[in-house]
């Protein structure tokens, strides 16, 4: 930031330090070719000047040769004399006009220049005759020699006066190139001195401005560097913390027992808090008492050995305070100590750093450091402690949570393992229990009836009718008995009994049923229309084959006396769950079941009616329902009183042998 | 029918016995049968100890009809205890009791039993199943050797 805001200012200064000097070196030049100018019109003008004087010059010569070629003449008389005269009058005039060209720029030479001319004139008017005299041959008058002389003077006079003052002007204009030559000197040097000073002391400027932006840039950049080496140390340290920390957690995480978890977790904190020792106590408020659980020395023998058993007193003067971190830096200045600081100071340490460990406001123990040196525990090294304190108060309530799971557990595991042997013990009593019905009550009974029916066939011809329809019915009871007893078993025997389940077709299973009811069918002319081509379902086949057994006999028996049974056997095909189902149906003519009936039916014991009419156990149905239900199907009934009953079984579809045979427990939805 | 074979029937009630012994009268069966009312009486038959020392009296049966609710020794126990014998192992069992129960079914079945057969309510599907055991055991089978490693 602090060097991208003046590199604006910095391109400003820079466009500055290319403009100017070449700003002040045009204005050098200017100034230059100014004043090379001026020095040139001055050298100019002296130049000029001269020139003039030199035409003067000329045209006073030019004054001469006419005077000396006409005297010559007039001595003489010869023509040739005149030619010097005749050439320079020839001349004359046009320099004469020139002369005054070049002086136009001065009145007065202008002037004199006139008068020049005007005199010249004269002279000349005073020369033609006097020639033309001398022609003639004639004397010239001295008044004329004497006029001419004068003019001739007087034009003398005046080209001296015009020279003169043309070499005034001459030696002026001199001295006036000289001082402008000078002047040119000075200034120029002056000009150059200063804007080289100029220049100098901006670029000084200059320079001076950019050292010391980047002096600055390099102090921020240095002050930058350390900023970030600082932060830098501090992010180490802080991942250092971190690290421990976490080390700590892992450590409380992995570790089950109190012991090895808090001593882990100190020797981890070491890493980043200086300490000589440490250790952990956990606290009994209610009896006030106090443990050292785990300990962490450095230097020496341990203050507190693990175990050491203490008051809770023995730590803070007070209950309360116990509640606070304490922080004493320099034990031997303190003034009241408890017990523990006490011992401590025996041992040569010198400050000391409680922090309470708390569960839900509730103090269980406490982390104590102590350092040798004075004033040990900074404010870092105490955040550190607090939070690691905290980290073991949750470890330690942890800890005291799965062993209270693990107590719980245990006790209900007793529980169960207790509940379970009284079951088995019920369930051996049970099957005592049956094992003595099935054996000893059915002795007597068959011993009941094979006597009578031994009395009946030895004895029979000496009883009377009376006698012999007495030991009929001693018979037909012990069979009721006998068939009561054995359906009762069967009943029980296919609650304890494993079942597993087979491919098993239902073809063969009504016609093993039909074969055991054959003495009923005949008895009762029953009609039964089997449908061709059962399916094979998963089933049980012996559990299977007493079920449907026990349905046909019902529909037999239960149909008015004087009606002749009826009974179509069929079997359809349902899906539920995904999975193929067969439902086998058993429709009879027979007396029907009133729909509040329906359900009790299938219950052990439950007789709709008497056994005058109907005789029975009461458990056949109870029977098929078990049996369903142990092979994971199910059994029910659609009825109306005085118009049948059409009872159904419906078993999984069978499947081939090599499947595995886990059938699904739940039953087939029972509407249509 | 021969009269050379012998039925080993152990069985405790007597009234059983009765019964046993006049379903084989009234299925006309005359081969011997020897009764023991117990699991020790049977193992001294078999074995030929006192008071069954006599062979000539007590000759080896040719199967055993044994019941399974005993005194002092099950049926159970006996079977094992002939199973056991080099002399007697191949001899024929046949489990005749009330108890339908799979337990004791399998059991017997386990410890080497040759049939098994609930006894029946019926006296004369009792006879019919004695008719049955004769003609298997006695006419139709071919004995084992006895006695021969």
């Amino acid at each position: 930031m602090i060097l991208i805001v003046p590199q604006t200012q910095f391109r400003r200064r820079l466009t500055r330090a290319i403009a100017l000097p070449i700003v002040l070196l045009l204005l050098l030049s200017g100034i230059s070719i100014w004043q090379t100018t001026r020095l040139l019109s001055a050298l100019d003008w002296v130049d000029h000047t001269s020139r003039v004087i030199s035409q003067a010059n000329s045209a006073q010569n030019l004054l001469l040769d006419m005077e000396t070629g006409f005297r010559g003449y007039l001595l003489t008389g010869e023509q040739e004399f005149l030619e010097p005269y005749e050439q320079a009058n020839r001349l004359i005039e046009p320099r004469l006009e020139e002369l005054k060209t070049l002086v136009s720029d001065n009145p007065s030479q202008v002037e004199r220049v006139v008068e020049l001319t005007a005199s010249f004139q004269r002279w000349e008017q005073q020369v033609l005759p006097a020639i033309a005299r001398r022609q003639r041959g004639e004397l010239e008058p001295l008044s004329d020699l004497r006029g001419r002389k004068q003019i001739m003077d007087q034009m003398r006079q005046q080209i001296a006066e015009f020279i003169s003052t043309e070499e005034r002007l001459r030696s002026q204009r001199s001295q006036t190139a000289q001082a402008t030559t000078q002047s040119v000197i000075l200034t120029s040097l002056l000009l150059a001195a200063g804007i080289g000073a100029m220049l100098a002391y901006f670029i000084y400027r200059q320079i001076l401005w950019v050292s010391r932006v980047y002096k600055d840039a390099l102090q921020t950049a240095q002050l930058r560097t350390q900023e970030a080496e600082q932060s830098a140390i501090s992010l180490q340290r802080s991942a250092r913390r971190l690290a421990a920390l976490h080390d700590i957690d892992r450590a409380i995480l992995a570790a089950e027992l109190d012991r090895p978890l808090i001593g882990k977790a100190l020797t981890k904190m070491r890493q980043v808090v200086k300490f000589q020792q440490a250790f952990v106590a956990i606290f009994d408020l209610e009896a006030e008492t106090a443990q050292v659980l785990a300990s962490n020395s450095q230097v020496g023998e341990l203050a507190l050995p693990v175990g050491t058993r203490l008051t809770v007193a023995d730590f803070a003067l007070e209950q309360t305070m116990l509640n606070g971190v304490r922080y004493v830096q320099n034990l031997s200045t303190a003034e009241t100590c408890p017990p523990v600081l006490v011992q401590l100071r025996a041992q040569g340490f010198l400050s000391c750093l409680s922090v309470p460990l708390r569960v839900d406001h509730t103090l269980v123990g406490e982390l104590n450091l102590a350092s040798t040196e004075p004033a040990a525990f900074d404010e870092e090294a105490q955040e550190i402690a607090f939070e690691v304190a905290n980290q073991l108060a949750i470890a330690l309530e942890q800890t005291r949570l799965r062993t209270q799971l693990q107590n719980y557990a245990a006790l209900l595991e007793q529980r169960v393992s207790d509940r379970t042997a009284q079951l088995e013990e019920t369930n051996q009593e049970l099957e005592a229990f049956t094992y003595s019905v099935s054996h000893d009550l059915r002795a007597p009974l068959r011993t009941i009836h094979g006597f009578a029916n031994a009395l009946l066939e030895d004895c029979g011809e000496q009883l009377d009718d009376l006698g012999r329809n007495y030991i009929a019915s001693i018979m037909e009871d012990a069979a009721q008995m006998n068939g009561l007893i054995s359906d009762l078993l069967n009943y029980s025997r296919l609650t304890r009994t494993q079942i597993s389940l087979q491919p098993t077709k239902l073809a063969e299973v009504v016609e093993d049923a039909l074969k055991q009811l054959t003495a009923q069918i005949q008895e009762r002319q029953a009609q039964i229309e089997v449908a061709a081509a059962l399916p094979g379902v998963m089933a049980h086949r012996s559990t299977l084959i007493q079920a449907v057994t026990n349905l046909i006999g019902n529909a037999i028996k239960f149909v008015e006396p004087t009606t002749q049974p009826q009974i179509d056997i069929f079997a359809e095909e349902t899906y539920h769950n995904g999975r193929r189902w067969i439902r086998m149906w058993i429709v009879d003519n027979g007396i029907g079941i009133a729909p509040e009936h329906q359900e009790r039916v299938f219950r052990v014991f439950e007789r709709l009616h008497g056994a005058e009419s109907y005789p029975g156990t009461g458990i056949g149905l109870a029977i098929v329902r078990k049996g369903l239900e142990r092979m994971g199907g199910q059994v029910g009934v659609e009825s109306q009183l005085g118009r049948g009953s059409r009872f159904w079984i419906a078993l999984p579809m069978a499947v081939p042998p090599s499947h595995n045979l886990t059938h699904d427990p739940t039953p087939p939805n029972s509407s249509h | 029918m021969s009269t050379e074979h012998t039925i080993l029937l152990v069985e405790d009630n007597p009234k059983d016995v009765f019964l046993v012994q006049r379903a084989f009268r009234k299925a006309n069966i005359t081969t011997l049968v020897q009764v023991v009312s117990d699991g020790d009486a049977a193992l001294q038959y078999l074995n030929g100890e006192a008071p069954y020392s006599d062979r000539a009296t007590y000759p080896l049966p040719v199967f055993v009809l044994l019941d399974l609710k005993l005194p002092r020794r099950s049926g159970a126990e006996v079977l094992a205890w002939i199973r056991q014998q080099p002399q007697l192992r191949r001899l024929p069992v046949v489990a005749l009791t009330s108890s339908r129960e799979y337990t004791d079914v399998n059991r017997l079945y386990d410890l080497g039993a040759n049939a098994y057969i609930a006894k029946p309510p019926d006296f004369d599907q009792l006879v019919d199943i004695l008719k049955t055991l004769n003609l298997h055991w006695i006419t139709y089978n071919e004995k084992p050797q006895l006695g021969l490693m």
